[in-house]
């Protein structure tokens, strides 16, 4: 059958990656279609659930161009999945700002604070839903109070979980953001901050170091 | 032993769903419905945070995908004895309520 066809787009992770039956332990061996019929002539469309604009977006550029869109190297259009869920998220100006919400229905999250310390995984996860969205109404999960589960990517059913837990690592966007805001020299250190307090604590971290050299050399002029 | 009936797969649902009848002199007898394929989530589930279970079990269907979500928070609730909020309770029927006129 993919012989036949001209190209295949698969619809959904448990199509393009095996989705929830392949998280571990994977009982019944479940595999995204690419593994089954191969690369050459795939579309992932992944998500869970998928946004149908990406779909009808996707027929529409083939109907227009008469060829593929760009893809990443999992096969995802660059135009919906090149970039992250965090880079044109609607709360990123309280993640930069190190406003967070510490617990479901807290002060922080009342006020739509950033949903990273409750498990976002907005930061790694390459989609467009801050951007289009859903259902026509402009509904998406952090929209409503919850934190992405990144479910775009890859086996996230194991990789993104525990849903609840923030990221183990400070993804690489808090360290581009640190030296956005105070230049490289904090982000090997500014990374390890950023597992346990993101990027609020750097910016004070690199202030701090500012006022604390300016301090320090001032007092050697003293001395 | 009268005449039987079998409609595999039922479509218009998630997954698969089978439904045997047995027909007798034009009266059901007997009837079996079962589903077919088995995708392991109750095994997916085990050992994990939970949390997060209602988010795997939910993905059962996605036609009724928040009747399974509730079902499964429920157990939890009842597995750790926790008390239910009265406003949590308001929010799972308001998030209930649009599933029902959805799925008739």
């Amino acid at each position: 059958m993919p012989s036949l066809s001209l190209l295949i787009i698969a619809y959904g992770t448990c199509a393009c990656f095996g989705g929830v039956q392949a998280a571990y332990p994977n009982p019944t061996g479940a595999v995204g279609i690419g593994e089954v019929i191969g690369k050459d002539k795939l579309i992932n469309i992944p998500g869970c659930p998928p946004n149908p604009y990406n779909l009808l977006s996707t027929v529409l550029y083939l109907l227009t161009f008469g060829r593929l869109p760009e893809m990443d190297e999992l096969k995802r259009p660059t135009f919906a999945y090149g970039r992250r869920i965090h880079d044109h998220c609607e709360r990123r100006a309280h993640f930069d700002e190190g406003r967070f919400a510490e617990a479901f229905g807290d002060e922080g999250h009342k006020k739509g604070y950033c949903l990273y310390k409750l498990g976002c995984k907005g930061s790694v996860t390459y989609a467009n839903c801050s951007v289009i969205k859903f259902c026509d109404v402009g509904a998406w999960p952090i929209g409503s109070g919850h934190p992405c589960m990144g479910c775009t990517e890859p086996g996230f059913w194991d990789t993104m979980t525990p849903f609840y837990k923030h990221l183990p690592q400070g993804p690489g966007n808090i360290i581009s953001d640190a030296e956005k805001i105070g230049g490289l020299a904090l982000a090997g250190a500014g990374a390890v901050i950023a597992f346990h307090a993101g990027a609020g604590v750097i910016k004070k971290v690199i202030k701090g170091t500012k006022q604390e050299s300016q301090a320090s050399s001032s007092g050697e002029e003293k001395s | 032993m009268g005449k039987r009936i079998t409609i595999d797969p039922i479509t218009r649902i998630e997954g698969h769903l089978r439904i045997d009848v047995e027909v007798d002199g034009g009266k059901v007898r007997d009837a079996w419905a079962s589903a077919q394929m088995w995708r392991g989530i109750e095994v997916i589930l085990k050992s994990r945070d939970p949390r997060d279970a209602w988010a795997f079990t939910q993905r059962f269907c996605g036609v009724c995908t928040t009747v399974h979500a509730i079902a499964s928070v429920r157990a939890v609730d009842d597995a750790l004895a926790l008390e239910i909020p009265l406003n949590a309770q308001y929010v799972r029927n308001i998030i209930l309520s649009p599933m029902v006129f959805m799925t008739i």
